[in-house]
């Protein structure tokens, strides 16, 4: 297995227990409450969010673009 | 640069009327936020059939031809049912969509975090998914279909999905109308 297959793993467990972690906080204190602390963890889920779309889109930039390169380079030789 | 073909504009244009069909059923209900709540299943329940039989497809076609039953025969017919289930996977997709877009705007007062996390992400396989389906471009398709196809945005998606039911749940916005 490939290093980047681990950090894409880590990701997707990060991008997964973000939001689930807020859910805890959120049943913890009440719910009804308006917490501060309950909105940044809640707006950590759209950060998460923002941030696995920007990271998958990139990886697929970069992958189309190894593959072009590679394409490339095997034409010239 | 050609992107689209003639073709191609008119399935867009037919998807995007789509939006206005889950519309229709709340113009004739005055109790629009029980319209709202079903529009919200009737995208969840879209959605999980729609890609559920895709993956039990592509599973089953990924079977060696020996462990299936009737052999190369039944390879060959699950070949050519491919293009049947594609349809049917993007025909209940797009309604899914159109309805948890129509149920979106309905609710806008009730947006948090969750359910914004939860449209952005159905946008970007939605977009996906059309670029996939629709242009000719061979690093365009490429690119979308890794965009469409990443763990990253199905596990995302689950997950909200499941949030956004619970924390609505918890609101008592559901509730009040089983």
């Amino acid at each position: 297995m490939k290093i980047y297959s681990y950090i894409l793993m880590a990701f997707v467990i990060l991008a997964t227990s973000a939001p689930t972690l807020a859910l805890a906080q959120y049943e913890n204190e009440g719910g009804d409450q308006g917490s501060t602390m309950i909105l940044i963890i809640f707006s950590l889920t759209l950060y998460v969010t923002i941030s696995a779309i920007l990271g998958v889109v990139g990886y697929s930039v970069w992958k189309v673009y190894k593959i072009r390169r590679k394409a490339a380079k095997m034409r010239a030789a | 640069m050609r992107i689209f073909s003639t073709s191609s504009y008119l399935k867009i244009s037919i998807l995007v009327a789509l939006a206005f069909v889950p519309t229709l059923a709340y113009a004739d209900d005055d109790r629009g936020f029980s319209t709202a709540a079903t529009l919200g299943w009737l995208a969840i329940g879209c959605g999980t059939a729609a890609n559920l039989s895709l993956v039990i497809f592509k599973m089953i076609k990924k079977m060696p031809v020996m462990k299936l039953v009737g052999g190369s025969g039944t390879s060959q017919s699950l070949t050519s049912m491919y293009q049947p289930v594609l349809n049917f996977h993007i025909m209940l997709n797009s309604v899914g969509f159109f309805a948890g877009l129509s149920h979106g705007f309905m609710l806008i007062r009730g947006l948090d975090y969750i359910s914004l996390s939860l449209a952005i992400v159905m946008t970007v396989s939605m977009i996906s998914g059309i670029i996939l389906k629709f242009t000719s471009g061979r690093n365009l398709k490429f690119f979308s279909r890794l965009v469409h196809g990443q763990a990253i945005l199905a596990a995302l998606l689950v997950t909200l999905v499941v949030l956004h039911v619970i924390t609505r749940w918890h609101h008592g916005i559901i509730m009040h109308f089983i």
